[in-house]
């Protein structure tokens, strides 16, 4: 939470204002013109109202101090808190204006607790966005009793943060975790190649440079011996993020889509924290891909990239994709599909991949979470429709895995499973 | 923008639709329109107010006052000018700021505060039927003047009970002091302020 300088107050009119005046002007013409004083009683209340309700302002109320924060988890999120300030017997009310972002739903409006010193308010969001990293703003008004006018207050206007940070995929089975701490007066290698740190030794291959050549090993053994660095273990990976749209519907697909952009941002970063070269790659109606590298320019081009892919209007042919892969990327690279597979064949890409030479791995992120509680049922119910659709999802994908693992993803907050899968794939020589 | 969803204890707006609905049909009696077709309309004018207060959520809740304005509008102008018509005319426009404040999405007790600008509303129009139905040999002019005299009076007492100086504006300049001030350190020492 940080502070931002308060705004200075005036006193606004409201529409209903505007009507008033307007009326009561109205009013005013009526009588001049059918020369009748009766409507100029009653055009007398709207005129003067907004003028009188507008000296009700309490002069001890200069300054209203706000305080909030959001205590909810995963995808509610909970906001609470209180404004403080003189109010007095003050004859109007103080509100708080929050401007919710984009990404949220308001499940429960925004309720008061009034005291002569403090307002509690709370409010319920429910985020379209599962992983979102956003600032709001509040602004606290006093507005009158007649709803003519209200006024800015000034005060401590504190940002309320609501982060909601991706899943991390820690657990990269496949990849050799080095230390998290270097030892003392160690001092890691920034690149990724040959550079990296000394793993092992291996038998030299034909052409091995003199460089990497362990000569001490080569005479105890007899045979040409070479270094053996940890950069050289680490396979190359390429996410692939399907963009195309399902028989979901736009509104499933695009939260979907959300899940999947959040877990590439959350296999990106430990990826390339262990200086693993890694592509990315999106199909949605036309193939797009950045080429397989690393470091940390790269890893802001393969962000930035996930953070712009949208949903595309309409899927393109499906051998665009292996064919587009080919183009970037070698065959044999493992590749980690991330789609929202809902059993229609003609979007399957993991057959045309594996087709292509490139050991797959997909991850599927489950809208049926994103389902629970919508239908209205109540709790026996709710949970046998669970049961049949996890069971219904189950046989959807059982036949993917011909090609490849595929990881259910129905736990968002943590990509254990692909981490799991992965593991196991890395022993089985799969990937 | 969210606002409050609020508090049904506070009386659902019900007393300030009776006394807007009251006020409307009276007026539509004493008004012209035959067949008591005035206090129809104010009738559905009213209604059709607090049927949109209720649903209406809160971009449009500005609006809600338009059908009974109209409807308190068309009678008012339609009205003869009689003093009875010119008194429940007045009253009407009371009735009407007191059912706004009356309002179901607010607070509870905003009615009750809301009677402060309504009674210096209704003192300015209070006047103004004072001099007109008092002393009928003045035109309805005089009777207008004199309420915006007495809301000009009330306004210009309010300013006067209002304090001068306005802290929060920074129109308060302190005077300097008279002699320079010397601070004391946690140690003892002391040393003049950087004032």
């Amino acid at each position: 939470m940080s502070d931002v300088t308060p705004r200075h107050g005036v006193h606004r009119w409201t529409t209903r204002t505007y009507l008033l005046l307007g009326g009561g002007a109205f009013l005013l013409l009526a009588a001049i013109v059918s020369r009748n004083p009766v409507p100029v009683f009653f055009g007398l209340a709207l005129l003067l109202a907004p003028f009188a309700t507008a000296w009700t302002f309490p002069r001890s109320l200069e300054r209203a101090d706000l305080a909030w924060e959001d205590d909810g988890s995963g995808l509610m999120v909970r906001v609470r808190g209180a404004v403080t300030g003189n109010f007095g017997n003050s004859s109007g009310e103080i509100s708080v204006r929050i401007a919710p972002p984009r990404e949220v739903i308001v499940t429960q409006e925004i309720s008061y607790d009034r005291d002569p010193r403090e307002v509690r308010f709370a409010t319920d969001w429910r985020l379209s966005e599962p992983y979102i990293f956003r600032r709001v703003w509040a602004d606290v008004t006093w507005s009158d009793c007649l709803g003519l006018g209200e006024r800015m207050l000034e005060g401590d206007r504190p940002v309320l943060a609501i982060e909601r940070p991706p899943p991390e995929l820690h657990a990269l089975a496949f990849i050799r975790s080095p230390r998290k701490t270097p030892l003392p007066g160690e001092v890691r290698s920034r690149r990724a190649a040959r550079s990296g740190e000394f793993d092992g030794l291996r038998w030299a291959e034909e052409n091995e440079p003199a460089r990497s050549i362990n000569w001490q090993a080569t005479a105890r053994v007899g045979r040409m011996v070479a270094n053996q660095y940890e950069a050289e273990e680490r396979p190359d990976l390429v996410l692939l993020l399907d963009l195309r749209p399902s028989s979901l519907g736009r509104f499933t697909d695009a939260l979907l889509l959300n899940l999947g952009r959040a877990a590439c941002l959350g296999i990106v970063r430990p990826c390339l924290r262990l200086k693993l070269r890694l592509g990315f790659a999106t199909f949605g109606e036309y193939f797009d891909a950045v080429p397989l590298s690393t470091g940390r320019i790269h890893g802001f081009r393969v962000e930035q990239a996930i953070r712009t892919s949208r949903l595309a209007e309409r899927g393109g042919i499906v051998q665009r994709c292996p064919i587009g892969m080919r183009r970037f990327f070698r065959p044999g690279t493992p590749t980690i599909i991330v789609s929202a597979w809902t059993g229609d064949a003609t979007l399957d890409l993991a057959p045309h991949l594996r087709r292509m030479g490139f050991p797959v791995v997909t991850l599927s992120p489950s809208p049926l979470p994103l389902r629970e509680g919508l239908g209205g049922l109540d709790a026996t119910r709710e949970s046998l429709a669970r049961r049949v659709e996890h069971l219904q999802r189950r046989v959807r994908l059982a036949h993917l895995w011909e090609y490849g693992p595929v990881i259910d993803w129905d736990n968002y907050e943590t990509l254990e499973g692909l981490g799991r899968a992965l593991h196991v794939a890395a022993r089985r020589k799969v990937v | 923008m969210t606002e409050a969803a609020s508090d049904a204890a506070g009386g659902g707006g019900l007393l300030g639709t009776l006394v807007l609905g009251l006020a409307a049909v009276v007026l539509g009696l004493v008004g012209g329109l035959p067949f008591a077709l005035g206090a129809l309309i104010g009738v559905v004018g009213v209604g059709a107010s607090v049927a949109f207060r209720t649903v209406a959520s809160r971009p449009w809740r500005a609006w809600t006052v338009v059908p009974a304005m109209l409807a308190v509008s068309v009678e008012v102008v339609l009205a003869p000018a009689v003093p009875a018509a010119e008194l429940v005319a007045g009253a009407t426009g009371i009735a009407f700021l007191f059912w706004m404040a009356d309002d179901p999405h607010g607070s509870r007790g905003r009615a009750e505060r809301g009677l402060i600008p309504i009674a210096v509303v209704a003192v300015a129009v209070g006047f103004s039927l004072g001099i007109v139905l008092a002393l009928p040999r003045f035109p309805s002019e005089v009777g207008i003047a004199g309420g915006l005299l007495a809301l000009a009076m009330v306004l210009v007492a309010i300013l006067l009970a209002r304090s001068r100086f306005d802290a929060a504006r920074g129109t308060r300049v302190d005077a300097p002091p008279l002699a320079p001030t010397r601070s004391t350190d946690e140690m003892g020492s002391t040393a003049p302020s950087e004032d």
